[in-house]
């Protein structure tokens, strides 16, 4: 400190003072992520993600190879999680049905997520884009996820891509409607003014502030879509939408398990483990996230 | 009124000491004997733990905070009582009044049943008897009309009148004690000057001891009969009023009393003006008008009417005038940041918004804008460095080593050392926060700023330091500005010019000594007559000149 410096009468607290805000919120994030049900979550989704990644590798058989005399096996050393009516190890489908997952999951949420927050971002300015944006986010939020995806099925036809786009379609107004409301907060506070008073454009106001200020509570909805976007891949699969046979999905898989849930009950048991432990996972993050915003 | 020392006291705080769950308690160590019938002055900078203080002894304490010590009221232990027991004494026997009149009324009620709430609330039944209590309060706060006022809602109360009907709530019941915190910090001085006297008059009619929070030494002059300094969580001086503002012990009180600034006296010397400057304006307002809301719905509320005003380069003027009075419209238009009405507004003689678009942003370049709330002035996610940088980015001055230089350069003209760039503003103080805000406004090296109450949340210590800044650089810097304030000593301060406005037009301007010694409007005269003197020997002369008008 340089000797000009005057200190103000009543002490600059050294602490944390009552009524403060709390310490730095990253901080506070990576805290929530580590500790408690943040952890949990951490390590439901680290694992359904790393058994994704080295499905190939750990998988004993091909996903759609038929091993001869292993018709509707129960779960046992050969097949832990025994084969299905047409001698495929359910194991190395399921390892392999988690990778589509994973593309809808860590792909096209965050490619929705960034195109509506994009979308929400520029119109939200201007009264004129903004009615219209907002509109039309009106209009696909309208549709259940579901009668949306069948809706965008019967132009593109069923396949994992179309699985993203309608994924990509549910997460676009979502983010889009979250992003205006932080912009419409923003863009009123003090220090926008100041800065557009010395000739900032729209655009530089958005880069800087508003975009920098609207992160946060985004990343608590990211990762709300992503378990959304686990049980529409799933529902979409269930109702043969989604992946097309042979290939395995967990939807799909899940499909087949329950049609034959008489004949062998053990069937749908694994690829729903991991669904729910994937969907609890995002949960549990989502919610950690949340409070430590809140607190 | 001087206490006679007999009396009794009625409220007893002994080494009380608030404590969070952080290093530094909110209330260390604070003993204070309370009187009865006496106005007793808590007074202190922000930290200093006055609330705190008021709040622990009707356990309106936030979650996690720890009180020790003692507070005694009529005998009974107030500290650790059970709820229950809290609300028998609670607007019964101690009431509070804050400072924000605004939400301390419920805005969907009329004021008749709120008061009547209050009532039955503390066992009166009969409809009828509440509604003769609660006419009877509004005519004790001296609100005219009474009968009538019963139907309105908070909305249609002036600020002043609502903050009345708050101490009516609060008096509902004939508590004999009253704590107010801040009752005044909200309302504009001619008002604070008439809520001051009702207290007064309250106390004297009813033998209510009262309790005033305050930051304002002008107010603590006008109406305590004794005074208790709080720094840090600490009673750092206690005295009677007079002596204390006489003689203060303690170098705290001292500099605290000496960061306070003061008005000359009426009818002191004019000091010769300066001849007036023929350059061509920074900015001048041509009969401005300003509308806020829909013409269209013929809803229009005339913000500014008719204003004419001009600043010469290198002049402070100072815009003041009662909330509602337009002096903020003003300052936002010569920013563009409010849609003009009518009339011209000139930056340099050239008319902004005649201007097409791409000049417009050479135009405005020359001006800055310092916003009021040290909160909110500063982009939270940057750093101090970033945001000082802003200006420069978006007119891309330099190079970026170069624009970093400039950064340390206004960090040390506002004397703050180069390495605060780092920092984020959180981690700064209200005052430095301001000083920032001014650097930031200071980049581009503008021809005129436009300051919008930039002290008005700092505290009087601060305050004085950070105008003794910003009066150095203008010295030094030679830029002009329009100095937004409702504090008439402030303007006083810093400001050449002053203009007094009042709903929506100019009521006089000329310099500041001359304005501020022989006002040659009525209004003016009000509002400067207003203004609390931190001089309690100077109270009895008030009083006498009030009673004979």
């Amino acid at each position: 400190m340089t000797a000009s410096v005057t200190e103000p009468l009543t002490p600059v607290p050294v602490g944390p003072v009552p009524g403060d805000p709390g310490p730095v919120r990253a901080n506070r994030l990576r805290h929530a992520l580590l500790h408690g049900r943040g952890r949990v979550g951490v390590v439901l989704v680290g694992l359904v993600l790393l058994l994704g990644v080295l499905g190939p590798l750990l998988a004993p058989y091909g996903p759609t190879e038929q091993i001869q005399g292993a018709n509707l096996v129960g779960p046992g050393a050969g097949h832990w999680l025994g084969t299905d009516e047409l001698n495929r190890d359910i194991l190395s489908r399921t390892l392999y049905g988690i990778r589509v997952d994973l593309v809808v999951v860590f792909a096209a949420v965050p490619v929705g997520a960034a195109l509506g927050v994009l979308l929400g971002l520029v119109t939200s300015w201007w009264p004129v884009t903004d009615v219209i944006a907002q509109r039309a986010f009106d209009l696909l939020l309208a549709f259940p996820a579901l009668i949306l995806g069948i809706l965008i099925t019967a132009f593109l036809g069923p396949g994992v891509f179309t699985v993203a786009v309608v994924i990509v379609a549910i997460e676009l107004p979502v983010f889009g409607r979250l992003v205006r409301t932080s912009v419409r907060t923003v863009r009123e506070m003090p220090f926008v003014e100041a800065s557009q008073v010395v000739g900032a454009t729209p655009w530089w106001v958005l880069r800087k502030h508003v975009l920098p200020n609207s992160l946060e509570p985004l990343t608590v909805q990211l990762a709300v879509s992503m378990s959304v976007a686990v049980f529409v891949e799933g529902a979409m699969s269930f109702l043969g939408l989604g992946v097309r046979p042979p290939h395995p999905s967990l939807g799909s898989l899940i499909k087949d398990g329950v049609r034959l849930l008489h004949e062998a009950p053990f069937f749908a048991a694994g690829p729903l483990t991991i669904v729910v432990a994937l969907v609890l996972g995002l949960l549990l993050i989502s919610q950690s996230l949340a409070e430590a915003r809140r607190a | 009124m001087p206490d006679s020392p007999l009396s009794p006291p009625v409220l007893t705080i002994e080494h009380l000491a608030i404590s969070f769950a952080q290093p530094r308690p909110a209330v260390e160590d604070v003993s204070v004997t309370l009187r009865q019938g006496e106005i007793l002055a808590l007074v202190g900078e922000s930290g200093s733990g006055k609330s705190m203080t008021a709040r622990a002894v009707l356990g309106l304490l936030p979650p996690g905070a720890k009180a020790t010590g003692s507070i005694r009221y009529d005998g009974r232990e107030l500290l650790g009582l059970s709820e229950a027991g809290l609300n028998e004494v609670r607007g019964a026997r101690i009431a509070m009044v804050f400072q924000e009149p605004q939400t301390a009324l419920n805005p969907v009620r009329t004021i008749g049943w709120q008061l009547r709430e209050a009532l039955r609330a503390h066992g009166l039944r009969s409809r009828k008897a509440a509604t003769e209590r609660a006419i009877e309060l509004l005519r004790a706060v001296e609100i005219p009309e009474p009968e009538q006022r019963l139907g309105s809602y908070p909305h249609q109360l002036s600020g002043g009148q609502k903050q009345r009907v708050v101490l009516a709530l609060a008096l509902a019941n004939e508590p004999e004690v009253l704590l107010a915190d801040e009752p005044t910090t909200a309302l504009d001085v001619t008002v604070q000057a008439e809520i001051l006297r009702l207290l007064d008059r309250i106390r004297e009619r009813t033998g209510t001891a009262i309790v005033l929070i305050t930051h304002n030494m002008g107010v603590v002059a006008e109406i305590a009969d004794r005074v208790v300094v709080l720094q840090a969580g600490n009673v750092v001086e206690e005295g009677e009023t007079r002596a204390l503002f006489a003689r203060p012990r303690e170098p705290y009180t001292r500099t605290l009393l000496a960061s306070v600034l003061r008005l000359p006296a009426p009818g002191s010397a004019v000091p010769i003006a300066a001849p007036a400057d023929e350059a061509t304006p920074a900015v001048e307002f041509r009969n401005v008008h300003v509308r806020y809301g829909s013409s269209r719905r013929g809803r229009a509320f005339p913000a500014l009417n008719d204003v004419s005003l001009r600043v010469a380069p290198g002049e402070v003027v100072g815009l003041v005038g009662e909330s509602g009075s337009g002096k903020t419209t003003l300052g936002r238009l010569a920013a563009g940041l409010v849609p003009l009405a009518g009339g011209q507004v000139l930056l340099h003689g050239a008319d902004v918004l005649a201007a097409p678009r791409s000049e417009r942003r050479d135009l405005r370049r020359g001006l800055a804008f310092v916003h009021q709330d040290p909160e909110a002035s500063l982009d939270p996610r940057l750093s101090v460095g970033a945001s000082i940088r802003e200006p420069l980015d978006i007119h891309r001055v330099g190079t970026p080593a170069e624009r970093d230089a400039r950064v340390a350069e206004l960090l040390e003209a506002v004397q703050l050392p180069p390495s605060y760039a780092e920092r984020r503003p959180r981690e700064l103080s209200g005052g430095q926060r301001q000083r920032i805000a001014l650097a930031r406004a200071l980049a581009l090296d503008p021809t005129l700023l436009v300051a919008d109450e930039p002290t008005s949340a700092l505290d009087v210590s601060v305050q004085a330091r950070v105008l003794e800044l910003f009066r150095e650089l203008q010295e030094r810097l030679g830029f002009a500005c329009l100095f937004i304030s409702h504090d008439l000593a402030v303007v006083h301060k810093v400001a050449d010019r002053v203009a007094v406005l009042r709903a929506g037009q100019l009521v006089e301007t000329g310099p500041v000594a001359t304005v501020f010694a022989q006002p040659a409007e009525d209004y003016t005269r009000r509002l400067l007559d207003a203004v609390p003197v931190p001089d309690p020997t100077r109270r009895r002369g008030r009083r006498v000149r009030e009673l004979a008008s």
